[in-house]
């Protein structure tokens, strides 16, 4: 069983996305803050997945997606934005994410963002 | 034979005789031939036959030739000539060297210098040498060749009788040949036979040379018209044929052993006795025939001289009838002449003692009488006079006979000269003559004068002397002439002022030949002055001036300090004249060269007001210029410059008017005059467009019936206009024609000039701005819309995807499905199947259902809001806006709520669609978002409304010039005004809570408007239905 690295500034974001995601049977690891984030996996965290709001008190999610890249290049990364202006940068396509991997908030239905975390963790 | 058929004669014989030539040449060509390639055909006829020898063949060339180039008569060219004369002088050559060997014996090479004859030949008796009689034919024509247009006399003409002689030879081996007697062909041992081809050649040629020249000679004889001709033509070859014919048939006869030598000879003699008879008698019938002729031509010819004889004795006799006459009349006419004398004798006696001036003149043309009033008209006194010739030195500048010298001399034909038709016989002196002639060199401007003359006969009848007597006419003339010129000149006054349609150049000119008309003047010229008299611009020059004139580039404008003595009229603000222009000037300053020679000049200063407004001069009149003339171009020059002026002053009128006119017609706005009554005056173009009505159906009538816009306004139009208070920017709506709801700002104006009371109304159209400022107030609201939601977006999309995902969370983890659930229940010992059972039936999951699903409307509201701040990502391209309209309609009928709570199926759906409609660049699914919008709309309208009506919905596409028409009509309840301005606003529901988001028309609009640059609106009343109606353009701007 892999990790899921969850980053949302919401708690309430964050305790319900996560308690879905261990309904799900995922281990999920909760970060409030990029920085929070970055520690995490500092600290020896080796999390599949990192599901990621954009908006961020600190760095932004733009950025903590580079800094963990970074540092743990196999990191499959979600984003999960209340904006609905958002669109993908093309920094962050070239470490492969697409379109698929972007989700707006609000979701009245978790299923498709949790089928596709599981498929990333499936090797 | 008259001369045509005689040149036809003559043409005849040149024909033949150009034939000859070209015969003969062609005869010795053919033997060269024969000769070259050895045909015996050619050379010899027949086998047994002499041949005709190469030299001979030679010889027949250059004759023919020779013949062929010396034909024309006379000759040509010089070269043809010569060229001639030595073709025939090389045949003479040759016939010439053959007969010295004959009489010398001694070869001389030519006979086979150009080919061997055969040893074998016959009847030769040197090979290859022509048959002597030929080279003497040879010799003779060449010589008549050469002396071809040789010949001293008339008849004598040596060529002639060559050719004749050269005949003579040729004929004898001719016949031989003919009768086939050999010792007639020539041959000897000692001399070569004429082969039979060259006796016929030598006819031929002979008789070529013979017509040659048929003007000279004895030819002239043959070819002329007259018996002798025809004789000669007809007898000569007749006698040959005949005598050559007898000749065979005696041989013939004889060879025959029809009769003996002797006994044929007497026989013959007879025949040829008969024929020849029988020709004198025909010839003797033809002279007969002439003398006949000739004698009734003689007889006519008498016949026509005693006629004549007569005619002259007529003559003769009315000659000396008309002498008889004569005689008498000159008798009467001396007893005339007497008692003319005598009643002369009496009015001499008057004449001295009469006030008239008069002056007598003796035989000899000496002055016996000078009275005193003639004194004191040419101021010459009688001492100086009397006894001399000098009479004229009073009347005329040169020495010429006066009209009394010309009486006495009884001259008619010198008076015409002298005095033309001015001069008449006197209607009261009988045998005097009078006449009026202009005097110029006496008093000081001339002098017209009325004069008469008359003889004066002594006693015994003689013409003793001459009278004549002057009358001084001038101040009558002056007058005539003075009443003529204001005649014309008001004459042209008046057709210039009549000249309506005329250009004002067209005036001048016409004022300008009537000035040159009036003033007898050759040139004349028009200049227009400036403002401060500085500048003089030339106008007009009369039609003669331009003719002559050959100034290259003329220039128009003059400086008046530049120019020279036809500046004078300015500076010296007065008529100038200058009759002798000739004479030296310092005011002159010289002419251009090619300029109008000018002899006489005149010019004056137009005046207004003081003002010289113009210059007018005329040039070279054959009299000197005077005061009349100056006072008939002033006053022709003034008139013109008043007609002018008027003419100028209604152009400005009348341009001032159309200018107005057009301002006030090319108002957008509609302008009517009314007077104080409200009755209109005033109807500019906009008007007429508004209404339909022309000025012409509305001038008079009332304003408030002819403008139905202004129902509602009239009372405070008229208030307006009572109280003289303007009315400004009262804006108002009413319907038109087709009811559509128009806006208008109205004004009233009252007018306050002189004279004009009432008021002008204005009215403008102001609609389309309305809606314009309507539409930017949607636009307004939305962007704000648009910018709020953008930032509230993300605040609010955040808590709720809390509640959402709670909701999500809290089915889950209540349901039975999820293994988790069972083990924590069955740790707390709870039956989670209970639990499930409460939540349902206390109707928690219910509340958890309807939180989602508020929470995604909520979601939606906060999407939509976006859609008006976020940029255009659109993809524009070419859509098929009735293909866009059914799928709207497909997507429509199967959408859930319209099908389940309106019952879209009943509703009937009318499509009227333009066929061939181009496609509109435009975003396909923005597009369809709109009308489906719009669909819904109006299917959600017609369930409101009364169920005895049957809902229908119109969808309607129309091309306009550059857009695309989309109506979405319903025939639902309608909106009412309050309504319907608000219809676009974002928020604005008249739907019951939850049932709409307030945005969709506005999004709708805002897809429009923003996206696509198109327009949309509402025209709906209650109970009308409402329609929608959006404008695309075809291609998207910018």
């Amino acid at each position: 069983m892999r990790t899921v690295l969850l980053v949302d500034d919401e708690i309430t974001v964050r305790t319900t996305l996560g308690a879905y995601l261990e309904d799900d049977g995922l281990n999920v690891l909760c970060a409030a803050s990029a920085e929070e984030a970055i520690a995490s996996l500092d600290r020896g965290c080796r999390p599949g997945v990192c599901i990621m709001d954009m908006r961020l008190p600190g760095m932004d999610g733009h950025d903590a997606i580079l800094a963990l890249h970074a540092r743990l290049p196999e990191l499959h990364f979600l984003i999960h934005t209340g904006s609905l202006s958002y669109g993908l940068t093309d920094d962050l396509r070239a470490i492969g994410i697409t379109e698929k991997a972007l989700f707006r908030k609000p979701l009245s239905d978790l299923r498709p963002l949790t089928d596709l975390v599981r498929a990333l963790l499936t090797p | 034979m008259n001369r045509a058929s005689q040149d036809k004669l003559i043409q005849r014989f040149r024909i033949v005789s150009r034939g000859a030539g070209m015969i003969v040449a062609l005869v010795g060509g053919m033997v060269l031939i024969g000769w070259v390639g050895d045909i015996t055909e050619l050379t010899n006829i027949l086998p047994d036959y002499v041949a005709m020898k190469a030299n001979t063949a030679i010889a027949f060339l250059l004759s023919g030739i020779a013949l062929w180039l010396l034909r024309e008569d006379p000759p040509t060219t010089p070269l043809r000539t010569t060229m001639g004369r030595a073709c025939a002088l090389l045949a003479l050559m040759l016939g010439l060297l053959t007969l010295a060997e004959y009489v010398s014996n001694i070869p001389l090479g030519i006979d086979e210098a150009l080919f061997r004859d055969s040893q074998s030949a016959v009847q030769t008796s040197h090979p290859g040498r022509m048959a002597p009689n030929s080279a003497a034919n040879f010799v003779l024509l060449g010589l008549a060749l050469l002396l071809a247009d040789f010949g001293h006399t008339r008849w004598f003409r040596p060529s002639e009788f060559l050719a004749l002689t050269a005949f003579g030879i040729a004929m004898l081996p001719f016949t031989g040949y003919l009768y086939g007697v050999s010792s007639l062909v020539g041959y000897t041992h000692r001399y070569t036979a004429m082969a039979i081809h060259t006796s016929a050649a030598f006819l031929v040629l002979s008789t070529g040379i013979l017509f040659m020249r048929t003007n000279r000679g004895w030819m002239q004889l043959v070819t002329s018209g007259g018996a002798a001709g025809l004789i000669m033509r007809l007898l000569f070859p007749l006698t040959v044929i005949m005598l050559v014919v007898l000749g065979w048939l005696r041989l013939a006869g004889e060879q025959a052993g029809f009769y003996t030598s002797e006994s044929g000879t007497s026989v013959f003699v007879l025949i040829r006795i008969v024929l020849i008879g029988a020709i004198i008698a025909g010839v003797a019938r033809v002279v007969h025939h002439l003398e006949r002729v000739r004698d009734a031509a003689q007889e006519d010819l008498e016949r026509a001289n005693r006629g004549l004889e007569q005619r002259v004795q007529q003559r003769t006799r009315e000659v000396e009838e008309s002498n008889r006459a004569l005689v008498e009349e000159v008798q009467h006419r001396a007893r005339v002449e007497q008692a003319l004398r005598e009643s002369e004798s009496r009015l001499q006696a008057i004449l001295h003692g009469s006030p008239v001036a008069q002056f007598v003149i003796d035989r000899d043309h000496s002055v016996i009488s000078w009275n005193r009033p003639l004194e004191e008209y040419t101021g010459i006194k009688a001492e100086t006079m009397l006894g001399t010739s000098q009479q004229w030195r009073a009347f005329y500048p040169s020495e010429r006979p006066c009209l009394a010298d010309l009486l006495l001399e009884g001259e008619r034909e010198q008076m015409r000269q002298w005095y033309g038709s001015k001069v008449t016989p006197s209607e009261l002196v009988e045998g005097a003559y009078e006449a009026t002639d202009f005097f110029p060199n006496l008093g000081d401007a001339g002098r017209w004068l009325y004069f008469m003359a008359a003889v004066i006969r002594g006693p015994e009848g003689d013409v003793i002397g001459a009278v004549e007597t002057l009358r001084d006419i001038t101040d009558r003339k002056r007058a005539e002439e003075a009443r003529y010129l204001d005649e014309q000149r008001l004459d042209a006054l008046l057709r210039l002022n009549q000249m309506t349609r005329a250009s004002m150049k067209e005036l001048t000119d016409f004022a300008l030949e009537e000035a040159v008309r009036l003033t007898k003047s050759k040139i004349g010229y028009l200049a227009f002055m400036n403002e401060d008299e500085s500048v003089l611009t030339m106008y007009s020059w009369s039609r003669s001036a331009m003719s002559q004139c050959t100034v290259q580039e003329k220039p128009i404008v003059y400086p008046v300090r530049d120019t020279g003595l036809w500046g004078e009229a300015v500076r010296q603000r007065r008529p100038v004249i200058t009759n002798d222009y000739t004479v030296p000037s310092p005011l002159k300053k010289g002419f251009p060269e090619g300029h109008v020679p000018i002899l006489r000049h005149m010019n004056i200063p137009v005046m207004d007001e003081g003002r010289i407004v113009a210059v007018a001069g005329v040039g070279n009149k054959d009299e000197p210029y005077d005061e009349s003339d100056t006072r008939q171009l002033t006053l022709l020059m003034e008139g013109m410059w008043r007609i002018l002026q008027r003419r100028r002053t209604e152009d400005a009128i009348r341009h001032m008017r159309a200018y107005l006119q057009n301002v006030v017609n090319s108002m957008p706005s509609v302008l009517v005059g009314i007077d104080l009554d409200g009755a209109v005056t005033h109807w500019n173009r906009e008007a007429a467009r508004l209404t339909g009505m022309e000025e012409a159906d509305v001038k008079g009538r009332d304003f408030g019936d002819v403008l139905p816009q202004l129902q509602g306004q009239l009372e405070k139009v008229r208030a307006a206009i009572r109280e003289g208070q303007a009315l400004e920017n009262e804006r108002f709506g009413a319907r038109n024609s087709e009811q559509d709801m128009r806006f208008y700002d109205l004004m009233v104006y009252p007018l306050i000039a002189n004279g004009t009371q009432g008021a002008v109304l204005r009215l403008d159209d102001v609609t389309s701005r309305v809606q314009i400022e309507e539409m930017m107030v949607q636009t307004e609201k939305m962007m704000s819309v648009g910018g709020l939601a953008a930032g509230m977006a993300h605040e609010i999309n955040n808590p709720l995807g809390g509640i959402l995902q709670a909701c999500q969370n809290i089915e889950r983890r209540t349901s039975l499905d999820l293994a988790k659930n069972v083990e924590v229940a069955q740790a707390l010992g709870i039956d989670l199947g209970l639990v499930h059972q409460y939540l349902r039936e206390r109707g928690i999951l219910e509340f958890v259902a309807g939180i989602r699903s508020d929470g995604a409307r909520a979601a939606r509201i906060v999407s939509d809001m976006l859609a008006f701040s976020r940029r255009s990502t659109s993809q524009m391209a070419s859509v098929d806006l009735g293909e866009a309209v059914e799928t709207v309609l497909r997507l429509a009928a199967n959408d859930y709520d319209l099908k389940k709570q309106y019952d879209f199926r009943n509703i009937q759906i009318v499509r009227d669609f333009e066929s061939n409609l181009p496609p509109v660049q435009c975003d396909k699914t923005k597009i369809e978002q709109v009308l489906l919008n719009l669909v819904k709309n109006a299917a959600q309208a017609l369930a409101t409304r009364d169920k005895t009506i049957a809902p229908v919905i119109t969808v309607r596409l129309a091309r306009e010039p550059r857009h695309l028409r989309i109506e979405v009509s319903d025939n639902g309840p309608g909106m009412d005004e309050t309504i319907r301005r608000r219809a676009f606003e974002p928020f604005f529901t008249t739907k019951e809570v939850g049932v709409g988001t307030g945005l969709g028309l506005s999004v709708s609009y805002f897809i429009i408007t923003r996206q696509h640059k198109g327009t949309m609106s509402v025209e709906s009343g209650p109970g009308e239905g409402s329609r929608f109606i959006i404008r695309l353009p075809f291609r998207a701007e910018g």
